[in-house]
C-alpha cells in the first residue's frame, strides 16, 4: 500500500514524515495551507488553524483544494473535525470586504453577499461599541477610525475582513537602488529572484490585493534588502520599526550603503537619538517607553509625526501589544511585516494577520539552503572534560557558580587549538562570554581580542583585516551579540555562552550563514564540559536550531572530532555522488 | 462440517429440531437476558411445551450455546451468552440488508478517543502511584479529579445510559465507566485500600491486539450496561450482525426496522428509543462508532471500529464440539494477525520527542510512558523524554541503559545521539543516589546480630546487608520469609509490616521481546491468545451492572441429563402413557392430564370420531365430571375438552427423553 508521508492530528497539527519519497511534494503544499511549526530530523511539524487557512485564502485555494490534497497526503483517514474546520474557516474567507463609502469619507462600509454574516456580526456584544449602522441586508456602516480596531475584532471573533478600502500615497520620497545606478558597475548588489517575488508579492502584484502583509523568510535571506525594496517601488516616506537598536544601525547601514538616499534622509530615532526623518528606523522599545504606568506612551506619536506612506514591522513576531493598537489607527497607511516565523509567543497571531496583513509571501530555509543563498552548517557539540581540581572546585560551588565554572574550563583551550588547526586558513570566530577567559585564550593563541572596552577604530581595523584575510581568527566577546558590522565567517567556536538562550545560539550561528565559495559550507562548534550545568544548559540552547533542522553531531575529545570531520567528508561525497 | 464454520455454527448444525426450536424462542423472549426455567415455561408458548423447554435447554447447555449460574439457594439462573446470540444472529433470523446512507448537511460528530486508549492511561496511572482509599472506601477527591481528567468522553455521553453504581454522586465523571471495566477485567484490585494494578492480568491485556481488546470491550459493556429488555439487547447485538458493515452510514431507523422485519422484536416505545440514543452517544463517546444528528437527535451511525464479540465464544464451544481442525485453524489466524515487528515503531525526534504511530502495540507503549512524557494521544500519540521524565523511569527501577536499550529496539533510525548522550546523562546525575524504602532488621545487642548472621549464610536466598554491629537491611520482598526464619530460631520480631507496595510499576512483559528477540514466538501468542479468551469468559467483576447481575453467581457445569430431574416421578408413570395413544378410562385419562400439566408436556388426543390432535393442556376443573382447557397445535387457539370427548390419550414426551 503507498503510505502517505502525513499524519493529520485531530487538532490540526500535521506530521510530516521527512524520509518519505513524497516529502517534497507535501512540505510544497503544506507551506500553502499550513503553519511550519518546527522542522528536526524525522518529521517536520505544521499545524492548520484559521489564520493559516485563511493565508491559503488570499492566495487561492479553495476548501476542496485543501481536503482533497489533505486527503491525498494523508497516512491515515483525515479526521471529520480537521475536514469540517477547514471548510468553515476557508468559506469565511473572502465573505466580508471594507470599501470606502463613496459619499461619505468619514465612514467606511462593511459589505458582505451573505446578510446572514452581518446579522451574526451585530449580535456580538464586542462589536457594539463600534455603533455599526446597518444601512441594508448586505452593508453595514461605521466610522472610519474603527477601520482597525473592527478587523481585528472580526478577525478574533472567526470573521476575516478583505480591507478594500485603500491607502493614502504618504509623502513622496524619491531614490533608488543602488545597484540600478549604471555609474557604479562595481555595484554588486542586485535583488535574488525570490526577493523580487516576495516584493511583488507585497505589493500585490499578481493578486491585485497588496500593500498590506507580512513575508516570512528565514535567517540569512536578506528580510533588509526585501523591505528596501518594497520602498523604493513606493517612493513614500517610510517608518521602519524594528527589535532592538542593533537592528535599527544595521537598517541605516544597509540603507546607506544599498540606496542613494543621502544621510539626512535617514534618522534613527532610538533611546539615544530624536531624528525624524523621510526615513525613519526606531524599535518597539522605544515605542512603548513610558515613565510610569499610568502615563501615556510618550513616543508612541512617532506614528504621526510625519506622512508617512509605507510602515515596516521587522520581526513582527514581537510586535508588542501597545503597537498593535497605534497600528490599529493607521490602517489607511501601508503596512509591511517582515519575520522568520509566524508563530508568537503570545498567541497574537490573529492580530498580526488582521493589523499588519496576510502573509503574503514565504521561503522555506531548505530551499534557501539547496539554492545556495545560505551556506550549510555542521554544528558540533564539543564535550571537553573536566580536570580533578575542576572537578572539586564544581562540586563546592553554587547553582550559578557551577555553570561558570563549566564553562571557562581551562581543558577548552587544547580543544580551541586543534579545531583550528582543522580549519586552518579559514576564517574562524572565537566566541565566548567570559572577557577573563577570552584574554587567556587570546595570549595562548596570539590573536587579536574584541570585548567591550575594545575601541571603535580598532574594532573597524580588526573587522577589516578579518574580511581581508589577514587575520583569519578572531575572538570576540559577547559585544558580538549586537554588533552590526561583524563579519561573516566559516568556522564559529562558541567556547561558552549565556545560560540556555536560544536567541544567542541562533544569533551566534547566523554568523556563518552567508553563502561561501566552494562547497558553500560552515562549522559551528560549542564547546561543554562534559556531566555539568552547562551541557544541560547547551541543550537548551541547541534545541530552537534543533527544531529547525539542524543536527549536532557530538564528539567526545579530539580524535572523536577529526573522525567525525571524515564521517561528513564522505557523507557529502555520497550525496554528491 | 467445514472449517469456514465458526465452533458455534457448528454446534447450532448439530443441534436436534426441538434444540432450535428451544433456542429461537429463548432468543425471541430473552435474548441474552438470564431466566429460571420455570420463568420460562411459564410464557405463553403455543408451539413448545414446558416439558420440551426443558429438555431443549439441556441440549442447548450440553452444546455450549447456553450457560447456566447457581444462585445461592441453589437455583439455576440460564442465559444465552452475548457473544453466542451476536454470531447465531444470520443463522435464526432472516438477515436483510441494511440501507446504507449517505449524510446531507446534518452535523457528523465524530468519535471520541478509544476507550482501550483511556483505560490504558488510567492503568498507566495506577501503576505509577495507586489509587488510595479514604477510611469510607471512596477515592480521594483530588485523585478523582487526576483520572477524570485522562478520560477523553464526557459523562453526559453514558448519562441516557442510567446506569447505577455505588457512589454514584461521588464518582460523576466518565472514570466510572473506565474503573468498572477495569475491574471487569481483572485489571486491578482493592489491595487494603489502595487500588492497585493486577501485574500478570496487565502484562497479557497489554500484549493483546487492540482489536481484540475493543471485543472485548463491547462484550463487556452488552453484558453490563444494558438494562433487561429484550429489544435493546436485540438493538445491541444487531448492530454488530454481518448487516452492519464497517465505515457505512446507517440510519437508526433503517436498524430498527430490520430487526422488526427479520422477526426478532416487535415495535419499540419512546423509551426505549430514548435508550438506543443513549447507547449510541456512549458508542461514539467511546470512540466505536461516529454519529449523525439532526436537531441534536442521533439518526444515524457508522463504525468506525466494528467490534466482533462472536470470536470471544471460540474457545468453549471449541473445546466442547468441534474438532482440534477448526482449532489449529483459528488460532493461526490470531498468531498471523499479530503486529510484526516493522509496525511496532517509535520515532525518535532530535527535538526530544518522540511519536507513537497508532499501530503500536500497548506493550511498547506502557514502557515508554515510564520514560517520556505524553502530550497528545491522537493518531500519532506524541511524547518528550525530559529530564525529570527520565527521574520518573529511575523511579520505577529503570536505569538510562534499559531505557536506551528498549528505545535502540523499537525506534525506527535509532535515537538520535543528542538524545541518547542526555538520557545517559541524566540518568547519571539522577541515578547516583536514591532513597530506597527498605526496612532495618534491629537486634537488641550484638549477640543476637551475630546469631543471625551466622545463621543465615547458609539462606542464600535472602541476602542481609549489615549495617553496624546490631543492624541488617532486610528487602522488602524478603520480610515474610525474614520472619518465619527468625520464628524458627526463637527470635520472633515484634512488629508486623504491612507489606503491599503501592505504585509499583511493572515491565509491559516485553523483555522478552526487546532484550532477547524481535517477536513472540507463535508458542508464546498461542498462550496470549488463550488467556485472553479466557479472560473474556471469566471478566465478570466490576461494580455496574445494568441488567441481572449473573457474575455475582457461581458458573454452573452440571448439565442434568437423567429424566428423574427434568420428569420427577417419570419411574413410577406407567410406560404405556408415554408410549401409545390408547383408550383409558376416565379417570385414568384424568390422571394422565394431570401428570401432563405437572411436567408441563404436550398430549395427543383423538376424540370419538377419530380425529386425532396435538395439544397443550392448561388447565383441568372438576372432579368427577372434569374438562380440560387446551391449545391445539394447529389451530393455536384455546378450547374446552368434556371428559366424553376423549376417546384415546397419549403423554407427548420429547422424543430426546423417549428415545
Amino acid at each position: 500500500m503507498d503510505q502517505g508521508s502525513c499524519i493529520v492530528q485531530r487538532d490540526g497539527t500535521v506530521l510530516l514524515e521527512k524520509n518519505h519519497k513524497g516529502f517534497e511534494e507535501a512540505r510544497s503544499q503544506l507551506n500553502a495551507f499550513a503553519e511550519l511549526i518546527k522542522s528536526p530530523e524525522g518529521f517536520h511539524t505544521y499545524r492548520i488553524t484559521s489564520l493559516s487557512l485563511w493565508n491559503a485564502a488570499s492566495a487561492g485555494w479553495q476548501p476542496q483544494e485543501v481536503t482533497e490534497t489533505l486527503r491525498r497526503l494523508s497516512r491515515f483517514p483525515i479526521p471529520d473535525k480537521v475536514v469540517n474546520e477547514v471548510t468553515l474557516w476557508l468559506s469565511r474567507y473572502g465573505r466580508l470586504y471594507l470599501r470606502e463609502n463613496p459619499y461619505d469619507p468619514t465612514t467606511l462600509e462593511l459589505i458582505s453577499d451573505a446578510s446572514e454574516d452581518l446579522d451574526q456580526i451585530e449580535k456580538i456584544t464586542a462589536m457594539k461599541k463600534f455603533a455599526l449602522r446597518r444601512s441594508n441586508a448586505n452593508t453595514i456602516k461605521f466610522h472610519a477610525r474603527y477601520r482597525g480596531t473592527i478587523k481585528q475584532e472580526l478577525t478574533r471573533q472567526g470573521y476575516p475582513v478583505l480591507d478594500e478600502a485603500g491607502y493614502h500615497q504618504g509623502s513622496m520620497l524619491s531614490f533608488a537602488l543602488k545597484s540600478g545606478e549604471p555609474s557604479k558597475p562595481d555595484s554588486s548588489f542586485q535583488l535574488r529572484p525570490y526577493q523580487r517575488e516576495s516584493v511583488m508579492a507585497f505589493l500585490g502584484e499578481k493578486s491585485g490585493l497588496g500593500g498590506s502583509g507580512v513575508l516570512v523568510l528565514p535567517c540569512g535571506a536578506g528580510k533588509t534588502i526585501i523591505g528596501i525594496a518594497a520602498m523604493e517601488s513606493l517612493q513614500c516616506e517610510t517608518l521602519i520599526l524594528t527589535s532592538n537598536v542593533t537592528s535599527v544601525r544595521q537598517w541605516i547601514k544597509e540603507l546607506e550603503h544599498k540606496t542613494t538616499l543621502l544621510n539626512t534622509d535617514i534618522g534613527e530615532y532610538s533611546g539615544e537619538y530624536k531624528q525624524v526623518c523621510p526615513v525613519t528606523v526606531s524599535t518597539y522599545q522605544i515605542l512603548t517607553h513610558r515613565n510610569s504606568k499610568e502615563e501615556a506612551f510618550t513616543h508612541m506619536s512617532l506614528f504621526n509625526e510625519r506622512d508617512w506612506g509605507l510602515i515596516i514591522y521587522d520581526e513582527v513576531h514581537l510586535l508588542p501589544a501597545p503597537v498593535f493598537r497605534a497600528t490599529a489607527d493607521i490602517q489607511a497607511t501601508r503596512r509591511l511585516g517582515l519575520t522568520a516565523t509566524l508563530i508568537r509567543e503570545d498567541g497574537c497571531e490573529k492580530d498580526v494577520f488582521s493589523l499588519i496583513g496576510p502573509k503574503r509571501y514565504e521561503m522555506p530555509w531548505r530551499e534557501l539552503e539547496q539554492a545556495g543563498w545560505i551556506a550549510s552548517v555542521d554544528c558540533y557539540e564539543v564535550r571537553v572534560p573536566m580536570s580533578s581540581q575542576l572537578q572539586e572546585r564544581y562540586v563546592h560551588a553554587s547553582n550559578r557558580e557551577k555553570f561558570r565554572e563549566a564553562s571557562e574550563n581551562d581543558a577548552k583551550i587544547p580543544c580551541v587549538q586543534s579545531i583550528l588547526e582543522l580549519h586552518a586558513g579559514e576564517k574562524t570566530l572565537i566566541i565566548g562570554q567570559y572577557v577573563n577567559q577570552l584574554i587567556l585564550l587570546a595570549d595562548i593563541l596570539q590573536v587579536p581580542l574584541i570585548t567591550g572596552s575594545t575601541p571603535q577604530q580598532e574594532r573597524v581595523r580588526l573587522y577589516d583585516a578579518f574580511r581581508a584575510g589577514q587575520e583569519p581568527v578572531l575572538i570576540v566577546s559577547k559585544v558580538a551579540n549586537f554588533a552590526v558590522d561583524l563579519p561573516d565567517a566559516k568556522v564559529g567556536i562558541q567556547i561558552s555562552g549565556s545560560f540556555g538562550s536560544r536567541q544567542e545560539e541562533a544569533q551566534r550561528l547566523g554568523r556563518l550563514l552567508r553563502p561561501k565559495s566552494g562547497e558553500n559550507r560552515a562549522y559551528f562548534y560549542t564547546l561543554v564540559t562534559e556531566g555539568t550545568k552547562e551541557q544541560e544548559f547547551a541543550l537548551r540552547r541547541q534545541l530552537f536550531l534543533i527544531e529547525q533542522g539542524y543536527h549536532y553531531y557530538i564528539s567526545r575529545g579530539l580524535d572523536e572530532l577529526r573522525d567525525l570531520d571524515e564521517v561528513r567528508v564522505k557523507e557529502r561525497e555520497v550525496l554528491k555522488g | 462440517m467445514t472449517v469456514q464454520d465458526s465452533s458455534c455454527v457448528t454446534a447450532w448444525k448439530q443441534l436436534t429440531p426441538l434444540g432450535h426450536q428451544t433456542f429461537e424462542y429463548i432468543m425471541k423472549s430473552y435474548a441474552g437476558i438470564p431466566f429460571t426455567l420455570d420463568a420460562l415455561q411459564a410464557k405463553e408458548n403455543v408451539h413448545l411445551s414446558g416439558a420440551e423447554l426443558r429438555v431443549g435447554c439441556m441440549t442447548l447447555l450440553g452444546a455450549g450455546l447456553l450457560s447456566s449460574v447457581v444462585k445461592a439457594w441453589g437455583e439455576h439462573l440460564y442465559y444465552v451468552p452475548i457473544p453466542i446470540c451476536t454470531e447465531l444472529q444470520s443463522i435464526l433470523w432472516s438477515e436483510k440488508d441494511v440501507p446504507s446512507y449517505v449524510p446531507q448537511n446534518e452535523i457528523v460528530k465524530e468519535a471520541g478517543g478509544s476507550l482501550v486508549m483511556d483505560i490504558f492511561r488510567t492503568l498507566v496511572f495506577t501503576a505509577k502511584s495507586g489509587i488510595p482509599l479514604t477510611s469510607k472506601g471512596t477515592i480521594h477527591q483530588k485523585v478523582l479529579r487526576k483520572l477524570n481528567a485522562l478520560v477523553g468522553f464526557e459523562p453526559e455521553q453514558f448519562a441516557r445510559l442510567k446506569l447505577r453504581y455505588p457512589h454514584s454522586d461521588l464518582y460523576t465523571g466518565s472514570i466510572v465507566i473506565v474503573l468498572d471495566m477495569l475491574f471487569a477485567l481483572d485489571l486491578i484490585i482493592n489491595t487494603g485500600g489502595v487500588w492497585s494494578i493486577q501485574e500478570g492480568q496487565v502484562r497479557r491485556w497489554l500484549n493483546t491486539r487492540s482489536e481484540q481488546l475493543q471485543d472485548q470491550l463491547y462484550t463487556q459493556m452488552v453484558l453490563r450496561y444494558i438494562p433487561p429488555d429484550v429489544w435493546l439487547q436485540q438493538w445491541a447485538i444487531g448492530i454488530v450482525s454481518d448487516s452492519i458493515e464497517q465505515d457505512i452510514w446507517y440510519r437508526v431507523e433503517d436498524v430498527s426496522q430490520l430487526l422488526y422485519l427479520s422477526n426478532r422484536v416487535g415495535l419499540y416505545d419512546e423509551r426505549q428509543a430514548e435508550w438506543i440514543e443513549g447507547w449510541l452517544d456512549f458508542l461514539n463517546g467511546t470512540g466505536f462508532m461516529d454519529l449523525i444528528l439532526e436537531d441534536s437527535k442521533i439518526i444515524g451511525f457508522r463504525w468506525k471500529l466494528k467490534p466482533d464479540i462472536t470470536s470471544a465464544v471460540t474457545s468453549k464451544i471449541t473445546s466442547e464440539v468441534t474438532s482440534q481442525v477448526t482449532s489449529k485453524v483459528e488460532r493461526v489466524d490470531v498468531a498471523s494477525s499479530m503486529p510484526t515487528i516493522s509496525s511496532q515503531m517509535l520515532y525518535i525526534q532530535s527535538d526530544f520527542e518522540v511519536l507513537v504511530p497508532p499501530e503500536t502495540s500497548l506493550a511498547i507503549r506502557w514502557e515508554l510512558e515510564i520514560s517520556a512524557e505524553n502530550s497528545t494521544y491522537d493518531t500519532m500519540s506524541v511524547y518528550k523524554f525530559s529530564r525529570a521524565s527520565i527521574g520518573e523511569a529511575l523511579k520505577h527501577g529503570r536505569n538510562s541503559k534499559d531505557i536506551l536499550d528498549f528505545l535502540e529496539k523499537y525506534a525506527a533510525g535509532g535515537v538520535p545521539e543528542n538524545v541518547e548522550s542526555a538520557i545517559k546523562q541524566w540518568g547519571l546525575e539522577l541515578g547516583r543516589t536514591q532513597f530506597a524504602e527498605v526496612h532495618m532488621l534491629r537486634c537488641s545487642d550484638d549477640a543476637t546480630a551475630r546469631t543471625i548472621s551466622t545463621y543465615m549464610s547458609n539462606h542464600e536466598a535472602i541476602v542481609l546487608e549489615p549495617i553496624g554491629s546490631k543492624d541488617f537491611i532486610v528487602q522488602l520482598k524478603d520480610i515474610k520469609a525474614m520472619s518465619k526464619i527468625l520464628t524458627q530460631m526463637d527470635l520472633s520480631p515484634l512488629d508486623t509490616l504491612d507489606h503491599s507496595i503501592v505504585g509499583f510499576y511493572p515491565e509491559a512483559g516485553l523483555e522478552n521481546d526487546w532484550r532477547h528477540r524481535a517477536l513472540a514466538s507463535s508458542n508464546e501468542l498461542k498462550h496470549i491468545d488463550e488467556d485472553v479468551e479466557a479472560e473474556i469468559q471469566g471478566g465478570q467483576r466490576g461494580w455496574i451492572h445494568n441488567g441481572v447481575p449473573i457474575h455475582v453467581y457461581k458458573q454452573s457445569t452440571e448439565i442434568p441429563v437423567a429424566y428423574e430431574e427434568l420428569f420427577p416421578g417419570f419411574q413410577e408413570v406407567p410406560a404405556v402413557w408415554w408410549k401409545e395413544l390408547r383408550r383409558v378410562h376416565s379417570s385414568t385419562a384424568k390422571s394422565i392430564i394431570e401428570q401432563a400439566l405437572i411436567w408441563r408436556t404436550k398430549l395427543r388426543i383423538s376424540d370419538k370420531k377419530g380425529e386425532i390432535v396435538d395439544a397443550i393442556p392448561r388447565t383441568i376443573e372438576g372432579e368427577n365430571e372434569w374438562k380440560v382447557e387446551i391449545t391445539p397445535l394447529d389451530k393455536l387457539t384455546k378450547m374446552w375438552l368434556e371428559e366424553q370427548d376423549i376417546d384415546q390419550i397419549q403423554l407427548l414426551l420429547p422424543t430426546e427423553v423417549t428415545g
